[in-house]
């Protein structure tokens, strides 16, 4: 252990890393440590731990965590030191007891699109956006953790796996099997999870892969050739049962506290086809942003009890 | 890289920065420290050329794209320039295939090391069972721990390749030019240049030379195009951009034969044999360079030797304590000017009070004095516990700044202050 931190309590376990919790001395600033198990793996490093150092190293944003430092050990472990976020959106939406208004729903939206939008200027996508991995600081900052799964965008010829995304997030374009897509995967995350916020119950729970699209076409209709070409050309586009794209009256229904630019915005951001989705930069200028209520600032939110 | 202490006071922890891109003078030292005499630097040229050559047989048969080149050579070259020759030097295709599997890991490309092995067994010729081949593999893996401790697990990658196309596009270089600059990148990974310089530098470097390569070619289809690099953020000296030419196309008077340079100049149809290339070609074009060529200005030599970063890798340096990694020179500075001067009062306390055995480090207990009137306090051994991380005492930034302004005149306020003199 370095002996800038100490390290206090363990706060979780993944494939590849153990997080502990601890304290900066020189500051007294609370952290998290990423303990990478470097030694276990058949092929070294594991590819979520270089994916997560290599996109942090390189994104800086007041809505994007933070890399504080990194070490290597006694035993050669290698530690990522983050800043310290207690809460996350999930655990805001699981929370009854809290009360959520429209305005803090703008103002978690609008931080989540700013860190993204930043995430895609720089050509990253994040491909596992989902509320557990937006996460909250104490002054109610959101900040897109996990970058396990990200990659630079790439060639334009470059072969991507459509295995990625948490199923219930996962874009129509990534249901069907593309091997080719684009910051639109991250775009329909983001707008699953304004639905979200807007129902608080998840919008798309799918129970496997093929159920999430018979879930997700029910909502929001089949895509066919008329609205989106070349979706028939996809892998997993056969024996679909064609739903009708839902009414505006139906969406009206469906998220009753919405307002007619909040649910242009979701609308915007959940189009089947992903040419027609708008970008962070489109979402960012939306009118919805722009309309009364102003968004909450952010030290005013809603924290988890 | 600089020790740094405990909390007992001992400096056993290191404190390692990032150096992506060194200079030549920096290079010539580091392989002056592994290569040590003439003889080991001529078997690591033989042997360097051995293994690229067959490491681009590897990616071939294994199906990957050239670009993956670009870190394996950097990878390669950086073991050899912080690990001795005379010890690694038996371990070369090891050094090669494991600097392949961390540019293939860098790139995206997810493939079982086993997978690597084997193919790399097949196309060497070698026999091995089953049990060879994974006790090879945990060589390897050994070793991948080493080069990530070396590069201080900097992820941080740009393809050169990218920037490349990007600047053909801009600069509309005709298609021919562009393929024979696409093949010539792949000569350049194997120089020095990736090692000095970065990505966007070397596109502009390969798109220059390979203008040069045809118009000297091709006296009849000259293409007048001018590149101007700082259109493209690109700001170096002219000098600094003629003397990477002059280094990229020194390559090719020792290896045209077996270059991708040669391939590209057989499938573009023009003259490819060695003899008018190197005389007439290659050498017209470094004679030019020198005629534009500016001095260079005087540089004073450092003292290399005093930094462990240009000593050769002890891996157990790090053993008692820790290693930490910074990817900022200026954090880093900061860091290492407060441990030396922490160190010099620790030595300077001990050798006062010689046989009191302090129970917690001196500079544990130090206090700064109050700073004189006007004088700015930099001598505080640790950052203010209010003070943010990144900003380690140093004034705030501009955003805080402004946030924090309040102008003692406004034009646009509607009362003017009252002054004393006025009433």
């Amino acid at each position: 252990m370095s002996t800038a931190y100490t390290k206090e309590k363990k706060v979780g376990e993944g494939t590849y890393a153990v997080v502990y919790l601890g304290k900066q001395i020189a500051t007294g600033r609370d952290i998290a440590i990423k303990e990478i198990k470097t030694g276990t793996f058949k092929d070294g490093l594991d590819m979520s731990a270089i994916r997560e150092m290599k996109y942090l190293q390189e994104l800086k944003h007041q809505n994007i965590i933070e890399l504080v430092d990194v070490f290597a050990d006694k035993e050669k472990n290698l530690n990522l030191i983050l800043e310290f976020l207690p809460s996350d959106l999930e655990m805001i939406i699981n929370d009854k007891k809290l009360m959520i208004v429209p305005a803090d729903i703008k103002s978690w939206m609008l931080m989540t699109l700013r860190g993204l939008h930043h995430c895609h200027r720089n050509g990253i996508l994040h491909r596992d956006l989902k509320p557990n991995n937006l996460l909250i600081s104490p002054e109610g900052c959101v900040k897109i953790a996990d970058f396990g799964l990200a990659r630079s965008l790439g060639m334009p010829n470059e072969k991507l796996t459509s295995n990625v995304v948490t199923r219930w997030y996962r874009g129509p374009e990534l249901l069907f099997g593309a091997q080719h897509y684009s910051p639109a995967v991250d775009i329909w995350a983001v707008g699953i999870i304004f639905a979200e916020l807007m129902l608080r119950t998840p919008y798309l729970p799918g129970k496997d892969d093929a159920d999430q699209l018979v879930v997700t076409f029910q909502a929001l209709g089949t895509p066919t050739e008329e609205n989106w070409p070349g979706v028939s050309h996809l892998p997993n586009y056969n024996n679909l049962t064609v739903y009708p794209e839902p009414s505006r009256q139906e969406l009206r229904n469906r998220f009753p506290a919405a307002t007619e630019s909040a649910l242009d915005l979701m609308c915007g951001m959940l189009a089947l086809n992903p040419n027609n989705r708008l970008n962070t930069e489109a979402c960012l200028l939306h009118g919805y942003f722009t309309e009364s209520p102003e968004p909450t600032e952010p030290e005013h939110l809603p924290k988890k009890s | 890289m600089s020790l740094s202490p405990d909390a007992s006071g001992d400096f056993v922890g290191v404190i390692q920065l990032s150096k992506p891109y060194l200079s030549k003078e920096e290079i010539t030292h580091l392989f002056k420290n592994s290569l040590m005499d003439d003889s080991l630097a001529r078997a690591y040229k033989v042997k360097k050329r051995e293994v690229f050559q067959f490491l681009c047989k590897l990616i071939k048969v294994l199906q990957f794209p050239t670009k993956i080149l670009q870190g394996c050579f950097y990878y390669y070259q950086r073991f050899y320039m912080f690990n001795s020759f005379a010890k690694y030097g038996n371990a070369h295709y090891d050094v090669g295939i494991t600097a392949l599997f961390i540019s293939l890991k860098q790139n995206d490309y997810i493939k079982k090391l086993s997978l690597v092995i084997s193919e790399a067994y097949k196309l060497r010729g070698i026999a091995a069972t089953p049990q060879e081949q994974d006790e090879h593999r945990k060589r390897l893996l050994s070793m991948e721990k080493k080069f990530m401790e070396l590069e201080a697990f900097d992820f941080r990658y740009f393809l050169i390749e990218e920037l490349l196309i990007k600047y053909a596009k801009y600069f509309r270089v005709p298609r021919e030019v562009c393929f024979l600059s696409w093949s010539m990148l792949n000569d350049l990974y194997a120089t020095e240049l990736p090692l000095q310089w970065p990505s966007n530098f070397n596109a502009i470097v390969v798109l220059r030379t390979s203008l040069l390569v045809w118009n000297e070619l091709n006296l009849e289809r000259k293409v007048e195009r001018l590149l101007n690099e700082r259109e493209v953020a690109v700001h170096a000296r002219k000098d600094e951009v003629n003397n990477a030419v002059n280094e990229f196309l020194e390559y090719y008077l020792d290896s045209y034969e077996t270059s991708f340079m040669r391939d590209a100049l057989e499938q573009l149809k023009l003259r490819t044999d060695s003899k008018h290339i190197i005389n007439d070609v290659i050498l017209n074009i470094k004679i030019g360079l020198h005629q534009d060529d500016r001095p260079n200005g005087s540089q004073t030599p450092r003292n290399l030797d005093e930094d462990l970063f240009f000593k050769l890798r002890d891996y157990d340096v790090g053993k008692t304590g820790s290693v930490r990694f910074l990817y900022s020179k200026k954090k880093y500075l900061d860091e290492v000017s407060q441990y030396a001067s922490e160190k010099e009062r620790y030595s300077q306390q001990k050798a006062a009070a010689p046989r009191q055995a302090p129970t917690q480090p001196a500079w544990k207990n130090y206090r700064a004095p109050p700073p004189a009137h006007g004088v700015p306090n930099n001598h505080s051994p640790r950052p203010h516990p209010n003070s943010s991380y990144q900003s380690n005492n140093r004034a705030a930034p501009r955003k805080t700044f402004k946030k924090n302004y309040q102008p003692s005149y406004n034009p646009n306020r509607k009362h003017k202050p009252e002054r004393p003199f006025d009433k």
